[in-house]
């Protein structure tokens, strides 16, 4: 029963400090007083006088209804035509995938395709790998297949690489197909809270962001510095950026490197894909975060910005663990820890909950599109489904470390029609 | 429970569930389609913006922290109202300290089972028509823990009224918060505006009173997990969500004001 209890008061105790990261966070957004912080790009663009050699890498596996539109707008992005390559990774596709693209290919001298054998390794990650094995440029530009980037968005991507440190680059993602459903608004304004405010403020701040793993660029020398890129990792985005800043690499967050992507639209889809990312952070967690704590590259501020961000998908499953755990404590136990602590742990722990909503009335606020706040009060729907989603994340990583078992990679279902 | 308290859980609760209803379907109604084209997302604008100054951070504080202290005093004025036995030796939270005399509610040990079990099987329902079973799920599985824990502890004795209290009042607290917080950040061009978050703020508070009201009623029936559990699903989780709706009124207002 102690145990439990102590078990409960370090999970108030973490949840009220993320909180008061995201809190922080959100002010240090909040107090920049220009509406788009530091700036849209375009000094850094102007100050690049010779543009170096990029290629596009897009897996794509089983995209048959979004490759297209992908490749269509990936064309008529601006950017020295001698110094660009795109390069699609047919990642072992079953249906029109790799016909679509060397359809585009013929068309187009500047895209290849690359067919991947069936019975290669499975998962972005590899794709990503063997793509890059036959790419000759110094620096590599990843997204999705269902990304739709605007014309200027490779040189804002690009043009920070000018400062020898910059290992990565990442731009925001914005969900093209909001008003798909419920599900959709509010997969928006958690985008939102989580790239304009949360990697926009450590940014800001000086502060390590995260490379996603897509619209987002990475120095070849950076990434062979570190081995490349871990195949069978399932958030290998986050591994990649852990291994990158502990090696002293700066990762560069772009808020005004804005590109659309498809968010899910159905329930059980979002599950998957929250509890993929649950698995892979914490599989970075127990990787890196003594790593990151003792690191002599990183400042005390982005040691603790770090471990925190470790921690962000660990924390759900000790809330929901906590919650259940809670009830009988408060019910039965008349003289213990928690009843005594309860008074103020209460509201603490109820105003800790604000600290998201906060990030994402900041964001709308900084967007200057208040209006989608409207669905604001329905986001705990979506952030139960995520307690529960990355909870399982966590237990089925226990499992397959148990087990000795390889993870899964599930592919996140497409919505767009060709 | 007497006849008179069954009527009037039974008003403060259909107070209390249309109201979130009602509020929680206003904000379904959101549209986010101008959002469109990229080109025209006017993240990088550089327009002016609507600082207040210092001096009105105080005046928003002030006016959160007597709506703060005028929804506490009521919820427990309005508790003692309805639970006769109920006496709260203080009107704010943290120092709220309630009491109780004893009641013998494992009687209704049974039907709470039986009311989670259907409330569970609604839900397994629900999944296969809606799409936010996992919600449902989850506070569903909550309430039937609190019950299945109230059988295997055997208890006999009725729920903590001083801890309800305290949820009641750390509620109240979140919202008042949640007004500040929203109008600091959002800072409403115009007074009108302002008034438009007060007021969804002071009708959300309103909902929520009812609320406690009805759960005050309802949890003295039942043993302590499950009145915890129940708390915890009906009362704070839609608690947290209205706390949001000065934010949800003053985000739409501001957008269609200019």
């Amino acid at each position: 029963m102690v145990l439990l209890e102590i078990f409960i008061l370090f999970t108030t105790t973490l949840g009220v400090v993320l909180a008061g990261r995201q809190f922080l966070l959100a002010w240090r957004v909040m107090s920049q007083p220009e509406a788009c912080q530091p700036s849209d790009g375009r000094a850094e663009i102007d100050a690049v006088s010779d543009w170096p050699g990029v290629t596009i890498l897009i897996p794509a596996h089983n995209e048959e209804c979004v490759l297209a539109g992908c490749l269509s707008t990936m064309c008529a992005l601006d950017y020295p035509e001698d110094k660009l390559s795109i390069l699609v990774i047919d990642d072992r596709s079953t249906d029109r995938t790799r016909a679509i693209a060397e359809e585009i290919s013929n068309k187009n001298v500047g895209v290849r395709v690359l067919s991947r054998a069936p019975e290669a390794a499975p998962g972005k990650a590899a794709a990503i790998a063997e793509g890059m094995a036959i790419a000759a440029s110094d620096i590599l530009v990843l997204f999705d297949a269902d990304y739709l980037p605007p014309p200027g968005l490779l040189k804002q991507l690009v043009a920070p690489f000018a400062d020898p440190n910059v290992g990565a680059t990442m731009g925001r993602v914005v969900p093209v197909n909001t008003d798909a459903g419920l599900l959709t608004k509010l997969l928006d304004l958690e985008r939102r809270a989580g790239y304009a405010v949360d990697q926009n403020g450590r940014e800001m701040w000086g502060l390590n962001p995260q490379f996603g793993g897509t619209v987002g660029g990475i120095r070849r020398a950076a990434l062979e510095s570190v081995g490349g890129w871990r195949v069978g990792h399932l958030a290998e985005d986050t591994d990649l950026t852990f291994r990158l800043v502990l090696a002293g690499w700066r990762v560069r967050y772009l808020n005004h490197a804005a590109c659309y992507e498809e968010v899910p639209e159905d329930w059980p889809n979002r599950f998957r894909q929250v509890r993929r990312w649950a698995y892979g952070h914490n599989d970075c967690l127990l990787g890196y975060w003594s790593g990151v704590l003792r690191s002599p590259q990183l400042s005390f501020a982005q040691k603790i910005d770090g471990a925190l961000l470790l921690l962000i998908y660990l924390f759900p499953v000790c809330a929901l663990v906590s919650t259940f755990a809670v009830i009988p404590l408060i019910a039965f136990a008349e003289h213990h820890l928690i009843s005594w602590a309860w008074p103020w742990l209460a509201p603490i722990l109820a105003a800790a909950l604000l600290a998201p909503y906060t990030q994402v009335m900041v964001a709308a606020a900084r967007d200057r599109q208040p209006h989608v706040l409207r669905a604001l009060p329905l986001l705990f729907l979506s952030s139960c489904l995520s307690l529960v989603a990355a909870s399982a994340g966590v237990v089925l990583l226990a499992r397959n470390l148990i087990a000795g078992v390889r993870p899964r990679w599930d592919k996140t279902r497409r919505y767009r029609t060709a | 429970m007497s006849l008179v308290e069954l009527v009037i859980i039974l008003f403060a609760g259909a107070g209390y569930f249309g109201g979130i209803a009602t509020f929680l379907g206003w904000c379904s109604g959101a549209r986010s389609s101008h959002v469109l084209p990229l080109d025209a997302l006017p993240l990088c604008r550089k327009s002016k913006t609507n600082r207040r100054k210092g001096w009105q951070f105080f005046w928003w504080s002030l006016f959160a922290a007597g709506i703060l202290a005028l929804e506490v005093i009521a919820t427990s004025e309005l508790a003692e109202l309805l639970v006769p036995e109920f006496r709260c030796s203080g009107s704010f939270w943290p120092m709220v300290n309630c009491i109780i005399e004893p009641s013998a509610p494992s009687g209704s040990v049974g039907a709470v089972i039986v009311g989670s079990t259907a409330v569970l099987l609604a839900a397994h329902r629900y999944i296969r028509m809606r799409p936010v079973y996992p919600s449902v799920v989850l506070l569903a599985g909550i309430i039937l823990f609190g019950a299945i824990t109230d059988v295997l502890g055997g208890v006999g004795h009725s729920a903590s009224m001083t801890a309800m209290m305290q949820l009641a009042a750390s509620v109240q607290f979140v919202a008042a918060a949640g007004f500040l917080i929203a109008v600091s950040i959002l800072q409403p061009p115009s007074v009108a505006t302002l008034a438009w978050g007060a007021c969804a703020h002071v009708g959300c508070a309103v909902i929520r009173i009812f609320g406690i009201a009805a759960m005050f009623g309802l949890t003295r029936h039942l043993p302590p997990a499950s009145a915890t559990a129940i708390w915890l699903t009906l009362m704070v989780v839609p608690g947290i969500s209205t706390a949001l709706a000065p934010a949800a009124v003053l985000g739409v207002v501001s957008a269609q004001r200019g």
